[in-house]
């Protein structure tokens, strides 16, 4: 396995690095306190929430982004609305005919 | 899902998170202190057993708090993979807080009879490694999510 060194070495060597610095800042500055980690496991934890509340991310309803949902609502429908546009018709009788010639409805050839 | 759903699903989460990350290990450290081992004592010569618990505690709850609001979060949404980001990287300091405090490596005295060393480091660089290759992946899914922001909106919509 030595061949993966080369490799694996400068990646845990970064790891330790930046782990190290950040601890022992955090050591430094907040080592005696724990209030510090409370109070942004609440900020979190409260963020959270609200952010949920308005913007729920898969249903409509918020206020806050009614205009984008609508937007891609019209885009939606639009793309079902080629979907349609797009299937081949008898041009008599108009019914669809996907690919075939003669109209199975009306036997109109097309 | 809803609003709701999400928050609840985020508090299940968040929950787990607290047991397997606080409760458990300061459990463990407090059964350890008290062992006794054929009848003799086992003195836990752990000089920094409060700072041990002090930094699982603190890493702890912003873990927890990184996994609620991770989990609370629509799948595939940005603010979803940025929290996921960050939660590894407060994992990475966690586990890192306990090589740094010394229980890493930690040294119990039967009294009146020997002692023993348990040496976890290695099986925490090893870690180490795992963690790195998850924190790629968690940046190319913020990428990821970041260039097919409105296709996945889309698809949220269309379901």
């Amino acid at each position: 396995m030595n061949f993966l060194k080369p490799i694996v070495t400068p990646i845990g060597q970064f790891m330790v690095d930046w782990i190290t610095v950040v601890f022992i800042f955090l050591q430094q500055n907040f080592g005696d306190d724990l209030t510090i980690f409370i109070v942004i496991c609440v900020i979190i934890v409260i963020s959270g929430i609200i952010i949920n509340i308005v913007w729920p991310g898969d249903i409509k309803g918020s206020i806050f982004s009614k205009g984008k949902i609508e937007e891609l609502e019209d885009k939606i429908d639009k793309d079902e609305e080629d979907i349609v546009d797009s299937i081949r018709r008898c041009k008599d009788c108009g019914n669809p005919i996907g690919d075939t010639e003669v109209c199975p409805l009306c036997g109109a050839r097309n | 899902m809803g609003a709701v759903k999400n928050m609840v699903k985020g508090f299940i989460f968040a929950a787990i998170y607290v047991v397997t990350t606080i409760v458990i290990p300061m459990l463990l450290f407090s059964w350890v202190r008290t062992m006794v081992v054929q009848g003799l004592p086992l003195d836990f010569e752990q000089q920094d057993y409060v700072s041990v618990i002090f930094w699982l505690t603190a890493f702890g709850l912003i873990i927890s708090g990184c996994a609620f609001f991770t989990y609370s979060s629509p799948k595939q949404s940005i603010r979803r993979g940025v929290f996921a980001l960050i939660q590894v990287l407060v994992n990475c300091l966690y586990l890192w807080s306990y090589k740094f405090s010394g229980a890493s490596d930690i040294t119990f005295v039967i009294a009146d009879f020997g002692y023993f060393t348990l040496n976890i480091s290695q099986m925490i660089l090893v870690y180490m490694g795992v963690y790195f290759l998850t924190l790629v992946l968690k940046v190319y899914d913020i990428i990821d999510f970041s260039i097919n922001r409105e296709k996945i909106r889309e698809d949220r919509m269309k379901a």
